[in-house]
């Protein structure tokens, strides 16, 4: 019986980078698409803040201030957080560092493709650091990206100079 | 979930309706876990939320028995906690209108609906751009307290019609 979740599209990172382009994986094929991230991991110790952008029809990073999103934070050892923001240049997702510990997220992106829409996400992810204690955070969140223009791709990037060099990154469209 | 994702309904909205049913006699009992997805609905009324109800032997239920228990992210203010009981239907999608771009997108995963001796729930993943120009939406669930079978969900807006929008069922392969 055919499958209506169709793998697109994997980008593994074997080497040490600070981001990386997932391109032309939206289409007028589907309206809806799954994300999954994968054994993401640091180079150093250290923690730094993954984020994403789109990437639009021509194959620019979508950089302006265009970007809304929401997502609660539930941490093993601190207090939960309603974390918000409006007009940003990119929808933030977690910390991340080295092995042992890492990295999973999920996520759904509705209408990319079409260019009288808005891009719209929701999220899942899950990341563990050892900052002193080790810490277990989740978040769960919803993004948009203002702008009605045709979006063909993504980019994930870390944000303090502090690069990854093992990620995987597959995307599905969702067929209707 | 890759290679498991099997269609079983779909509705395409293009024109006002008054509501969208998704099952019925299209309903297949083979799975124990399904999927829904929506996908750029949007409504005829402004400020209106989407709302849910389940099939009973393909009729809407709409008897005061639907819990929910939500958090409500929003990207302008602060988080809400959404919670009642006993509802005659429980809330879907955000407050959307008219407004260009105003929309509601959501994944449900849908639980014992072919279990005559439990009560039907579902996980909610939903987001909304609001008649007002923000982006809110839902993280959390929802149940239907009554031990009964059901074969499908009907959606319908708060008020006035549903004018367009992809509906669509999934099996979650054995």
């Amino acid at each position: 019986m055919a499958t209506n979740l169709e793998f697109i599209k994997s980008v593994e990172v074997t080497s040490s980078t600070s981001s990386v382009d997932i391109d032309n994986v939206f289409t007028d094929k589907y309206d809806v698409y799954y994300l999954s991230l994968t054994n993401f991991q640091t180079v150093g110790t250290t923690q730094t803040r993954i984020r994403l952008r789109f990437i639009d029809s021509t194959g620019t990073v979508v950089t302006g201030s265009t970007y809304d999103y929401a997502y609660l934070q539930m941490d093993s050892i601190r207090a939960f957080a309603d974390i918000k923001n409006t007009n940003k240049t990119f929808l933030d997702y977690n910390l991340i560092d080295k092995a042992p510990t890492g990295a999973g997220l999920i996520s759904y992106i509705y209408n990319p493709y079409s260019a009288s829409s808005y891009t719209f996400s929701s999220w899942q992810n899950v990341s563990v650091w050892q900052a002193g204690a080790l810490e277990l955070r989740g978040t769960k969140g919803i993004g948009v990206e203002k702008t009605a223009q045709s979006i063909r791709g993504f980019q994930i990037y870390e944000t303090d100079t502090r690069p990854f060099d093992k990620a995987k990154i597959s995307v599905y469209g969702v067929k209707g | 979930m890759a290679g498991s994702l099997i269609k079983i309904d779909e509705e395409i909205v293009t024109s006002a309706v008054a509501s969208v049913t998704l099952g019925g006699s299209d309903w297949d009992s083979s799975y124990d876990v399904y999927m829904v997805k929506l996908n750029n609905v949007t409504g005829s009324v402004d400020t209106e939320h989407l709302f849910l109800r389940i099939l009973v032997s393909s009729s809407p239920d709409t008897s005061a028995n639907y819990d929910r228990a939500r958090k409500q992210l929003k990207s302008d203010t602060s988080f809400t906690n959404s919670s009642n009981t006993n509802e005659t239907k429980t809330y879907i999608g955000q407050q959307i209108g008219t407004a260009s771009n105003s929309q509601t997108n959501a994944v449900m995963y849908l639980f014992n609906f072919n279990n005559a001796s439990e009560y039907n729930f579902a996980t909610l993943e939903e987001l909304s751009w609001r008649q007002a120009g923000n982006l809110h939406g839902n993280q959390g669930g929802w149940v239907s307290t009554v031990q009964q079978a059901s074969n499908g969900v009907q959606f319908y807006m708060e008020d006035g019609n549903i004018l367009s929008g992809t509906f669509t069922l999934y099996g979650l392969k054995k």
